[in-house]
């Protein structure tokens, strides 16, 4: 095994399989002896092994045949772009496909009629399940919202869905998306708002939805905030209004390390949190976070987390009811969800595949950078 | 003079209803003696984040070897043999009931009014009322009659002098409650004194 050549600092070195002992070179015997480890793939120059997720298998499909040929459009790896023969009775084309791709061949893990891959639904409701439902914040990637709204589905039932819509570029895909779905709403904002603008719009418009809906509880999702454990809406509504408090997440911590030097700290966390829409229906509340833009063109730059934990403060009595859900540090993987600062891309790719989503070649779980060179980036 | 400093001990297992108990907090007629003592039942996250973000007096402690699941007498027995309380009264209170708007200026005013216990200047144990009307099994206020028993006082009605040898233990099972404040105020021969002002709301 390569790695960097260690001088074993006065203690002895190490080989495959030895014993750690008092004198034993600690970084040889990691490199040999756990050689996933994370800090050993970073000596090595390596990215960390995707988390593995216990949840997530692919079942195998009882109308599946051989592999016909393989995807040529979707970009994506192994399984994932093979294309099978299909034995279902339903499917006229006998090929294990949903539609055109981008008029290249179809793609097998797309097909409607491969339920039988997807795991069964894990939810089931409960009496006392108060009326909730979901927003999601949508830009760049329809077949992620594509598969958020089947993870939903399948972990929390048939709840309504609201799709916030920031991307006027991709507007007809989305809404191709949803239209594909039950009481799922293609909600476009009439002109590309941006990143926190586009974040806080999605907030305002899942408050006044909900409360239309009669709901009493929503959930704001970012689109690559993937929650796997079942019932975690209906489950984090009901403790939501038992704590009688306006909004559950959780306040974001990281301290210092190697790759965030300085660390980070925001008061909350926006990628996911439940809100009590009577709370947040409030004409002050709602005034606060008006969808427009926060930075970009204005005195004042603001980001989410300061737009939404100043309303807290100025108009909801400053407390929230921690979201046990996740953690507080972004950037550690918690059980039951998937987030693109603690998950890597085959975490994803893996999850889409199991509910026959094929997520495009240029999703990442990256920052904004690539996108804010070409230009099709606004902080909003 | 007399001594009224309260110590507000909350068992806690992290529910989400100790949100409405510590709102209920908020805005009380605290003193610079005074404090609460949240003590979680093993580890809490959620019951850290609250005591942090409410930024009430005292402090937020953790009973070790928990969970203990035994309706908060472990870690309010814990805060009794450690001498954790620092107040001349102690208070309780559960993590699914709520004070009421002006439930420390009473339990104050009823202190510094209360009879004397005798010559070596000991206050009696003091048992206020509390609201069970939304408690499908009791739908009433306690204390009912000036008696200690089940289903008549609980947790929450008891304001007693912080002797600690005078203070039973909560024993382990369901109304293990009422054993404390039974016991308790055995160590007085004047007992309790039954006071009419409503404090606290069970699970409202």
């Amino acid at each position: 095994m390569k790695h960097k050549p260690c001088e074993h600092d006065g203690f002895t070195a190490s080989a495959p399989g030895q014993a750690f002992a008092d004198r034993t070179c600690t970084p040889c015997w990691m490199v040999h002896n756990r050689p996933d480890d994370p800090s050993v793939r970073a000596w090595r120059g390596l990215p960390p092994k995707p988390t593995p997720l216990p949840a997530v298998a692919l079942p195998v499909c009882s109308a599946e045949g051989p592999i016909l040929e393989r995807c040529t459009a979707c970009g994506a790896a192994g399984e994932l772009n093979h294309v099978r023969d299909c034995s279902h009775p339903d499917n006229p084309t006998e090929r294990c496909t949903r539609g055109p791709n981008n008029g290249a061949v179809w793609n097998c893990t797309t097909c409607p009629h491969h339920s039988a891959r997807k795991p069964p639904d894990p939810f089931e409701p409960r009496p006392g399940d108060v009326p909730c439902g979901v927003v999601i914040g949508a830009y760049k990637w329809p077949a992620l919202i594509d598969l958020q709204i089947r993870l939903i589905r399948h972990t929390c039932g048939p709840v309504p869905i609201l799709v916030s819509d920031d991307d006027p570029d991709r507007r007809d895909r989305l809404a191709a998306v949803c239209a594909r779905y039950p009481d799922v709403t293609h909600d476009p904002n009439p002109e590309r708002i941006g990143h926190t603008g586009g974040d806080i719009a999605c907030l305002w418009k899942g408050v006044r939805w909900g409360k239309e809906r009669g709901l009493a509880v929503v959930a704001k999702l970012s689109q690559r905030f993937l929650a796997t454990r079942p019932r975690w809406l209906q489950d984090g509504a009901a403790n939501l209004l038992a704590s009688r408090l306006p909004l559950a997440t959780r306040r974001a911590i990281t301290p210092p390390n190697k790759r965030i030097p300085k660390g980070e700290f925001f008061q909350l966390r926006t990628e996911a949190m439940l809100l009590d829409v009577a709370a947040w229906s409030n004409p002050a509340v709602l005034t606060s976070i008006l969808p427009r833009k926060y930075m970009d063109g204005q005195a004042e730059k603001r980001i989410a987390e300061d737009v939404v934990y100043d309303t807290l403060r100025d108009h909801l009595g400053g407390v929230f009811l921690p979201w046990l859900l996740f953690g507080e540090d972004r950037h550690v993987a918690a059980p039951g969800v998937v987030w693109h600062n603690s998950h890597q891309r085959p975490d994803y790719d893996a999850l889409a595949a199991v509910f026959g989503v094929t997520l495009p070649a240029d999703f990442h779980v990256a920052g904004w950078g690539v996108e804010l060179k070409k230009g099709s980036y606004l902080f909003g | 003079m007399k001594f009224d400093s309260i110590s507000l001990v909350i068992a806690t297992s992290g529910r989400p209803t100790l949100a409405r108990t510590l709102a209920s907090l908020r805005g009380q007629a605290w003193e610079p003696q005074d404090e609460i003592l949240l003590i979680g039942d093993g580890p809490q996250p959620l019951a850290a984040d609250l005591w942090r973000q409410f930024r009430l007096p005292g402090r937020y402690l953790e009973c070790p070897g928990g969970p203990h699941r035994d309706w908060g007498h472990t870690p309010r027995n814990w805060v009794l043999d450690e001498k954790l309380a620092t107040g001349d009264y102690l208070a309780a209170l559960d993590d699914d009931d709520v004070w009421t708007p002006d439930a420390l200026g009473m339990i104050r005013k009823a202190i510094i009014f209360a009879p004397d216990g005798g010559p070596d200047v000991e206050y009696r144990p003091l048992l206020f009322r509390m609201d069970c009307t939304r408690v499908p099994t009791l739908e009433k206020v306690v204390w009912e009659q000036p008696e200690i028993r089940y289903a008549n006082v609980g947790t929450g009605i008891l304001v007693v002098p912080n002797r600690p040898a005078k203070l039973a233990r909560y024993t382990p099972k369901h109304g293990g409650d009422i054993d404390m404040i039974r016991d308790t105020c055995r160590f007085y021969p004047a007992g309790p004194v039954w006071r009419e002002e409503l404090i606290c709301v069970c699970r409202p």
